[in-house]
């Protein structure tokens, strides 16, 4: 088969294919203009304002001493509050805290509109609809939230406490505080509305991040309303969701959550 | 030569009873497995597509897969088909206690309860004879975690299957990528779980006058005694209303099971059990929360809440009980539908 070399047409092939290729040079596709920006929660875990250290000694209020080995929880429907009361709600908003990991307890969300913000309401625990959906991903995977899964019956761990307490009813002196269960009498939720005092967190496109710091007192788990006794069977040991003991320690940690300072940049 | 040695060589393969190969179950790709809403149910509860889990052949045969895979149990040895056996519609064939891994003595460990049959999931609105499993979804992960059924843990069982090249090609083939995650492997168990159906009993084609079947006078006399005395609680046509009760059986000390009251935490839960469907109770027998009938008669004998039965009267009945048992599970073991039979053919 021979074929005849034609210089020629080539050179016209290649002019036609460049003018093809010849793009409106004011039509190159350009990133849309960002128009949000970023704030970030701090999750300051403490007793009574000493920075939490595991296996270090504290007394709570009834003044039994006790350490912390593990503390954990989640922290959903993050809903920022601006100036002028507009609200811009983090969409799939479901965290896992865990003091053993230090980036846990950051919280950073993004796509905010800017503006100046006053307030944070956010959840301890997961809302009743997505506590009982079906197999999720992210924080709420039930192979990645590990121990956050009760795994004995469907449903998310919401607060796990754990510890030593020499007065602590336990023969090993143990403290065992899992705390779930997402609906009926007992439902162990809690919402925290929590204004900023006054100070005002600004959110600006392409700005630096806030940082919210907020206090999470572990101390208040043991107080107010009920004063905890860890000697006494039941508030040593707390492992089952939809107890009336989960009412009793969530009620406590209804208020271990406050607003501690903001950092603006 | 070589001639000779081939010829030789398949002789002996021909002869030899070694090399024939056992008969297996060969399933077709299930491409007629769907998800369907049988003549005259209400809507079921569970939707696999507003559940982002559209029903897929490929996705269908890893949850037929997952569910006879014994990886799934801590010593390789339990599978969900262990206690959940087609013949008797995926209830636990003649053991009243169903019983799981084996302990470090090497002995297989007995749970509280009997396992229940599986079927018509999708209208569940939770799970377990306590309702502790409030998706179909999650709730493979109670008995593969439980440490006396399968002794697992989720990372545990995707680290296994990760590390399986023949479960890497099926994840592959289900959602075009071979990561293993739990929200995967549970959604493809769901769509096995959640397919299999039964709405073709003899007496569901007397009640659609299907194929001329009719009823004789004692299964019609049984189902006037069924309407009078059983259908508020075992409401037609799922045979069950779903919620709990205590009917008063007395409490096996040995068991101790509280019920629903271990979960909920409230007193009034105390012995309170999830009402069973009477679809197929003729195959999954023992009977009760914890196997402790083996006859339907022991069952009516109990039932307390209702007017004692006269001898003939409970004949009735269990003839009548008798024909909820679907076509699929009144099939002999060789023919039982292979769509939804284990797939390595035990």
């Amino acid at each position: 088969m021979s074929f005849r070399f034609r210089p020629g047409l080539l050179f016209v092939a290649l002019l036609l294919i460049c003018g093809a290729c010849k793009k409106d040079t004011k039509a190159t596709t350009e990133p849309a203009p960002v128009t949000t920006g970023t704030l970030k929660l701090k999750f300051d875990n403490n007793v009574d304002g000493q920075p939490l250290q595991f296996y270090t000694n504290y007394v709570n209020l009834k003044g039994d001493t006790f350490q912390v080995t593990q503390f954990k929880y989640y922290i959903s429907n993050i809903v920022f509050t601006r100036a002028d009361n507009t609200i811009y709600a983090e969409p799939n908003s479901y965290h896992l805290i865990r003091h053993s990991d230090t980036s846990s307890t950051w919280v950073t969300v993004g796509n905010i509109p800017p503006g100046t913000y006053k307030s944070v309401s956010l959840m301890l625990g997961i809302d009743s609809v997505r506590n009982v959906s079906g197999a999720q991903t992210g924080a709420l995977d039930v192979a990645a939230s590990g121990d956050m899964y009760w795994d004995w019956a469907t449903g998310y761990v919401f607060f796990k406490l754990e510890g030593l307490s020499p007065q602590s009813g336990d023969p090993q002196h143990r403290l065992t505080y899992h705390l779930g269960g997402g609906a009926g009498p007992y439902k162990s939720q809690r919402t925290f509305n929590i204004g900023f005092n006054g100070a005002l967190a600004s959110v600006a496109v392409n700005g630096a991040a806030p940082i919210i710091k907020l206090s999470v007192n572990v101390n208040e788990f043991f107080k107010t309303p009920n004063l905890v006794d860890v000697s006494q069977p039941g508030y040593y040991d707390r492992t089952t969701p939809n107890s009336p003991y989960n009412k009793y320690f969530a009620d406590n940690y209804a208020d271990m959550i406050s607003f501690e300072n903001i950092r603006n940049f | 030569m070589t001639r000779y040695c081939l010829i030789f060589c398949l002789g002996l393969v021909l002869l030899s009873p070694s090399c024939k190969v056992d008969p297996k179950i060969v399933a077709p790709v299930s491409n007629d497995v769907r998800e369907l809403i049988p003549p005259g149910f209400p809507d079921p509860n569970y939707s696999f597509v507003k559940s982002n889990n559209a029903v897929t052949p490929d996705r269908f045969a890893l949850g037929r897969a997952l569910f006879y895979e014994t990886m799934l149990s801590i010593d390789n040895t339990v599978s969900c088909g262990s206690c959940h056996q087609q013949r008797v519609a995926f209830a636990n064939e003649d053991h009243a206690l169903s019983h799981g891994v084996a302990d470090k003595a090497g002995l297989d460990q007995l749970g509280k309860r009997n396992a229940p049959p599986l079927f018509n999931l999708a209208w569940h609105p939770y799970f377990m004879y306590d309702g502790r499993a409030l998706n179909m979804e999650v709730q493979p992960v109670l008995p593969i975690c439980n440490p006396v059924e399968m002794g697992e843990s989720m990372p545990g069982v995707i680290a296994k299957l990760q590390a399986s090249a023949k479960y890497r090609r099926m994840f592959k083939n289900a959602w075009g990528t071979d990561t293993v995650t739990s929200q995967r492997l549970l959604q493809a168990l769901t769509q096995f779980m959640g397919l299999i159906y039964s709405y073709n009993s003899k007496f569901d084609h007397y009640k659609r006058n299907e194929n001329k079947v009719t009823l004789n006078d004692s299964e019609l006399r049984g189902y006037d005694l069924f309407r009078a005395n059983c259908n508020s609680c075992h409401s037609e046509p799922l045979f069950t209303d779903f919620a709990f009760r205590d009917i008063g059986l007395k409490v096996d000390p040995s068991l101790n099971d509280s019920g629903r009251a271990d979960y909920t935490g409230l007193p009034q839960d105390l012995h309170k059990f999830k009402t069973p469907s009477l679809r197929n109770i003729s195959r999954t027998y023992p009977y009760m929360h914890d196997g402790r009938y083996s006859t339907m008669d022991q069952c009516l004998d109990h039932s307390g809440a209702n007017p004692a039965l006269t001898d003939d009267q409970k004949k009735d009945l269990i003839s009548f009980l008798n024909t909820l048992t679907d076509d699929q599970f009144a099939l002999p073991l060789d023919q039982m539908d292979a769509r939804f039979s284990d797939p390595n053919g035990h």
